[in-house]
């Protein structure tokens, strides 16, 4: 049995479900980003 | 019970067409909301003005913890291989916000007990069955790529703590006007931190339902387009057959990597640990270091981010270089970088930073990786509870590592004194522990075949379910 391609629904869910853990990582990322700048002179 | 029907079997396994792509999301939704627990650092100071103690009885909560963390993914793993990812996730998520709401609780009633227990106790055991609910998951989902895929959910740990972090700054603003977090000295109010706590429980437990309701496992028999299972098993190391987590505790394999991560872990710890002290005294002159205490905290986000990249990065690279390769770079080259650390970290605050930023990339990806070296060892049947009992090396190297930084940091003077040369005796015995890892990393040979599972054992979850009563062929027809 081999994988056949997502429908439409599956692939509102795939972008819903990797939105709602990209969001949060990007945030992280963009405060962390922000806060280590002082390291760099910035 | 009926309410909880949606973590049966039936619901678990994936109709065709189920695109794997949802599990990592799944499994990074439990792993982004678990890996909080290293980010305690934010509150630590208003707990310890709250309930009017040290330090280190507020640093008992994180220690309780991490010790549950060990306990439950090693004595919990096979029920969470038995009941599959979904129950277990589901589990985790109860725990894990129980934990929280219980803490706030304590918090707002000033008994620091049931912080202990809530946070500590009851949380710690969220994070243990979370830690290793979607690795065995992942890895029948991702048979080509299970580094990839392990990868991600791991990275999804190292994230948490960068997550939470600032969102807990700003949390307890909004809750304690009087609180001004960028001021190193400002301490928000227990009240604020209670509320944090409360808005963490419900908010963590939401984001993990969407990994309870997204993980599925694949149909018996299922494989991704285009893969061939003999290619793979083709590599050196890589089994086809299994061994299940009783088992795999007798073999040397098992104990050589519990070495490997030890000794990985151990020598990482030690410069996180030390890391925001250990920059300043590293560039300190006749008292005075020329590294400011903002850029000191920064570089602590910086090693964060190298931290949890490394996990994603090493652990996918493992797919293409080979397992044990992939450990010789990280013990072999982290032997030679600590070294250089030691000897010339104190040349130019960059070469410092550079190599610290690589080695703290190897601690991550030696995390991510090893559950794929697992499946390469003993197989998919019960990966995810042979990794829950490799976790006990996270517990003690939690232990060692500090332990062995802070005992010759106190012997060679006083913190605020410390120069780079007092580093030199802890730096160059990580390098030895690494050696030690390294060695035992080229010992691991193929499992002998005495300790493989007779054919027909490939999938703990599917045995249980026929060994269990059928909930769809009930008399009063499917449920």
């Amino acid at each position: 049995m081999t994988q056949p391609s997502a429908s439409g629904g599956q692939t509102a869910r795939l972008v819903v479900s990797w939105v709602i853990v990209g969001v949060p990582l990007v945030y992280a990322l963009y405060q962390t980003i922000k806060s280590i700048l002082p390291l760099f002179g910035g | 019970m009926a309410a909880l029907s949606f973590l049966d079997r039936e619901h678990t396994v994936a109709d065709a067409g189920y695109s794997r792509w949802l599990i990592p999301p799944a499994a990074l939704a439990i792993h982004l909301c678990i890996g909080q627990a290293y980010a305690t650092s934010v509150y630590k100071n208003a707990l310890v003005a709250h309930f009017d103690t040290s330090l280190t009885a507020i640093g008992i909560i994180f220690s309780i913890a991490i010790v549950m963390l060990g306990v439950s993914a090693a004595v919990m793993g096979t029920w969470v291989e038995r009941v599959g990812p979904r129950a277990a996730m589901f589990t985790a998520a109860c725990f894990w916000a129980s934990g929280f709401l219980i803490a706030s609780l304590g918090i707002a009633t000033s008994q620091l007990w049931l912080v202990y227990l809530g946070y500590g106790f009851v949380g710690g055991i969220g994070l243990g069955i979370g830690y290793i609910s979607p690795v065995s998951t992942l890895i029948k989902w991702f048979p080509d790529r299970p580094g990839l895929a392990t990868g991600m959910a791991i990275m999804g740990f190292g994230g948490g703590a960068l997550v939470a972090s600032p969102l807990s700054r700003q949390l307890m603003s909004f809750y304690d006007p009087n609180y001004d977090a960028s001021v190193a000295s400002s301490v928000a109010s227990g009240d604020a931190v209670a509320k944090l706590f409360l808005t963490l429980g419900v908010a963590y437990f939401l984001v993990m339902m969407l990994g309870v309701f997204n993980v599925k496992v694949p149909a018996p028999g299922w494989r991704p387009a285009g893969f061939d299972p003999a290619k793979v098993t083709a590599k050196p190391l890589v089994t086809s057959a299994n061994v299940s987590a009783a088992n795999a505790i007798k073999t040397p394999q098992f104990w050589l990597l519990w070495t490997v991560l030890f000794c990985n872990v151990t020598a990482g710890i030690g410069i996180l640990e030390q890391a925001s002290p250990m920059i300043q005294d590293f560039f300190r002159d006749g008292g005075e270091s020329s590294v400011a205490t903002t850029a000191a905290t920064a570089f602590v986000g910086l090693l964060s981010i190298f931290n949890m990249a490394g996990r994603f990065v090493w652990s996918s690279t493992s797919d293409f270089i080979g397992r044990k390769p992939t450990y010789v770079m990280y013990l072999g080259v982290g032997m030679v970088l600590y070294f250089l650390l030691a000897v010339a970290g104190h040349s130019s605050t960059a070469v410092f930073v550079l190599l610290a930023a690589v080695i703290l990339s190897f601690y991550g990806g030696g995390f991510a990786t090893v559950p794929a070296y697992l499946r390469d060892l003993f197989g998919t049947y019960q990966v995810g509870a042979i990794h829950g009992r490799l976790l006990t090396a996270w517990s003690a190297a939690g232990i060692a590592g500090p332990l062995i930084i802070n005992g010759f940091l106190d012997a060679q003077g006083k913190p605020g004194e410390l120069v780079a040369a007092d580093y030199r005796p802890a730096l160059f015995t990580m390098v030895g522990v690494l050696a030690v890892g390294f060695v035992a990393n080229l010992l691991v040979r193929p499992v002998a075949a005495r300790f493989h599972e007779a054919a027909g054992h490939t999938d703990a979850f599917a045995e249980a379910a026929q060994e269990r009563p059928s909930t769809d062929e009930t008399p009063s027809g499917r449920r």
